[in-house]
């Protein structure tokens, strides 16, 4: 029951936590009233999905991770419609707390920064966005030789294979405004108004030095008050890893991946709005350094292949960074 | 261990039911709202620009330093069939390039329209025999508001429906004028030919909501429609010939598209 307990706490305080970002970021420091429409498909799915939910090996551990993403939107229904650059920048907290020994429970709690530069003149958004609460269940496939491996240097000798299930929830934490513009990408937006589900299916390999992480994800979106009904996504990952050094207290892992996001189209009033689905799929390279406990990660992402809105918008190079504290 | 699971099942539920949206039907009797049409004149893919030259089907370029049509008889239809008629005497406009927003969108504004979930536009390129039968007293504001803008020949000549200024270039020719003045010349040829336009979504006019439907005109249908012509034989001044006037009037039916439409 202690587990019970543990939810009710963690609950309790994302709820506290959400209140005082609505009360106290939103849009009270904007200089402009929001005038964002449609919703961005790609800013406002910055929590989980091809982002992934923690680190490489999916440990348990609280940290801080920052990502960086740029688009550029075609602002018009022509070929020499000018174009104007999206950057989302998000500050999360993020955490993976174990309730068992089986069972965890995840959680990203974004704040994003939004620019938008569109013919000399910029505008802002800010504040809280969408939390993100995942509960999940692992299965380790093959008996874990080394008992309690508590730091990011335990990496077992044996072969691991670890499944997990996650079942979760996207909150609508952060807001979302559907004021009228002609915004081509409805992806510029701190939150997408909307509860969602999350379902994901993650599965972990080690041997020896090598390790490998493949993850799909689903979100099943529902409607907002505005009735605008983000289309449901589907999101994958997959990631190989190498410890190149591993000392008793140093750990350096470069790993490289393919992670990719599949939208369906959005729907406003029950209609299919055209020209809102899409796919991309990202190539990334980066390295895990760990310090005894601590573990930070550093990904740059560049789209492989992409098509997105139509062709009308262009997603550019990601990064994200991430300093975690593991237990 | 059940008691979490369960726990977390029902959280799912509750959270489920909360935020399931209230789809009761509407009562839109007597409500009336707005809505605005967002003209957006184009060549093929590009944004239309003054000044910018443009290739022809046989290779004729045009550049052109005025671009106004005028749009008539607006009607929209909803998803029971029902149509709403503008009121006619305000029901008549002018597209004009030069009044374009930064984004070269020409904005017209509906009022006072029947709240409702519309699913086609259509609506009259020029002006029909009706309006121009009310005689020049009949005609209202537009009268003087077409004459200052150069749509007009004379009272019995009638309107110009189109007015696409500027030069073409041709094998021969270069630079030479261009004007594609096209209207009715009075009651003796008909060149008012009406359009109608599905809309690829619903557009839901309801009080205090902005709706707008984006149309989007391709000037090159002008030209190269049904019929392709060539400036440089005969279709380079067209002003009351009832040979080449009927030929742009078809053609333009066929430059109009919705390109999507925005609800509130």
């Amino acid at each position: 029951m202690n587990a019970l307990q543990n939810i009710k706490k963690i609950g309790l305080t994302l709820l506290i936590v959400s209140i005082f970002f609505r009360t106290h970021y939103g849009y009270a420091h904007n200089e402009y009233p929001p005038r964002f429409y449609f919703c961005d498909l790609c800013g406002c799915t910055t929590s989980g999905g091809s982002f992934g939910f923690g680190d490489l090996t999916a440990s348990n551990f609280i940290g801080i991770r920052y990502t960086y993403q740029k688009y550029h939107s075609r602002n018009g229904i022509f070929a020499n419609s000018p174009k104007s650059i999206e950057t989302i920048n998000t500050v999360q907290l993020w955490a993976r707390v174990p309730l068992s020994k089986k069972l965890s429970v995840s959680t990203i709690i974004p704040v994003n920064y939004l620019q938008r530069t569109f013919e000399g003149s910029d505008e802002n958004i800010q504040g809280l966005g969408d939390i993100n609460i995942m509960g999940w269940y692992s299965i380790p496939l093959f008996k874990n030789t080394v008992k309690d491996s508590i730091s990011v240097r335990d990496i077992p000798l044996s072969a691991t294979h670890t499944l997990s299930f996650g079942l979760g929830l996207k909150l609508p934490t952060g807001s979302f405004e559907e004021t009228l513009t002609d915004r081509v990408n409805p992806g510029f937006q701190v939150g997408t108004g909307s509860v969602d589900y999350i379902a994901a299916l993650s599965y972990n390999f080690g041997k020896n030095n090598f390790g490998f992480n493949a993850s799909t994800t689903y979100y099943l979106k529902t409607s907002n008050k505005n009735d605008y009904r983000f289309g449901n996504q589907f999101s994958y990952a997959v990631n190989g890893f190498y410890n190149l050094l591993r000392t008793n207290t140093f750990l350096l892992r470069p790993f490289i991946g393919i992670s990719g996001d599949f939208f369906d189209s959005i729907e406003q009033y029950n209609q299919k709005q055209p020209d809102t689905n899409g796919s991309i799929l990202h190539g990334a390279i980066g390295t895990e350094i760990g310090f005894d406990k601590f573990i930070t990660g550093f990904t740059y992402s560049n789209p492989i292949q992409q098509d997105l809105f139509g062709g009308n918008v262009d997603a550019k190079s990601r990064f994200s960074a991430y300093l975690n504290f593991n237990f | 261990m059940k008691l979490m699971k369960f726990a977390f099942a029902a959280a799912l539920c509750i959270l489920f039911t909360a935020c399931t949206s209230d789809d009761s039907t509407e009562n839109l009797d007597g409500l009336i709202g707005d809505i605005s049409l967002k003209f957006d004149n184009g060549v093929g893919d590009q944004d239309f620009i003054f000044e910018t030259t443009y290739t022809k089907s046989n290779n004729e370029t045009y550049k052109l330093s005025t671009l106004k049509y005028l749009i008539s008889n607006v009607r929209l239809t909803d998803d029971e069939g029902n149509i709403f008629e503008y009121p006619s005497d305000k029901n008549v406009f002018i597209v004009d390039e030069a009044d374009s927003n930064n984004a070269g969108e020409i904005y017209i504004t509906l009022e006072d329209v029947d709240a409702a979930n519309y699913t086609s536009i259509t609506f009259g390129i020029g002006i029909d025999q009706e309006r121009y039968l009310k005689g020049a007293d009949g005609q209202g504001d537009f009268l003087s508001i077409a004459q200052e803008e150069g749509m007009l020949w004379s009272w019995a000549t009638g309107y110009r429906f189109t007015r696409f200024d500027g030069v073409y270039t041709s094998g021969t020719e270069i630079e030479q004028g261009l004007n594609i003045h096209m209207g009715s010349v009075g009651t003796s040829i008909d060149n008012y030919r009406e359009v109608t336009l599905p809309l690829p979504t619903e557009a839901r006019v309801r009080p205090d909501k902005i709706t707008e439907v984006h149309i989007k005109a391709d000037i090159s249908k002008v030209f190269d429609g049904v019929t392709s012509i060539n400036f440089s034989d005969g279709y380079s001044q067209v002003h009351t010939s009832a040979e080449t006037t009927p030929v742009i009037a078809d053609n333009m039916m066929h430059m109009f598209m919705v390109h999507h439409v925005h609800n509130e």
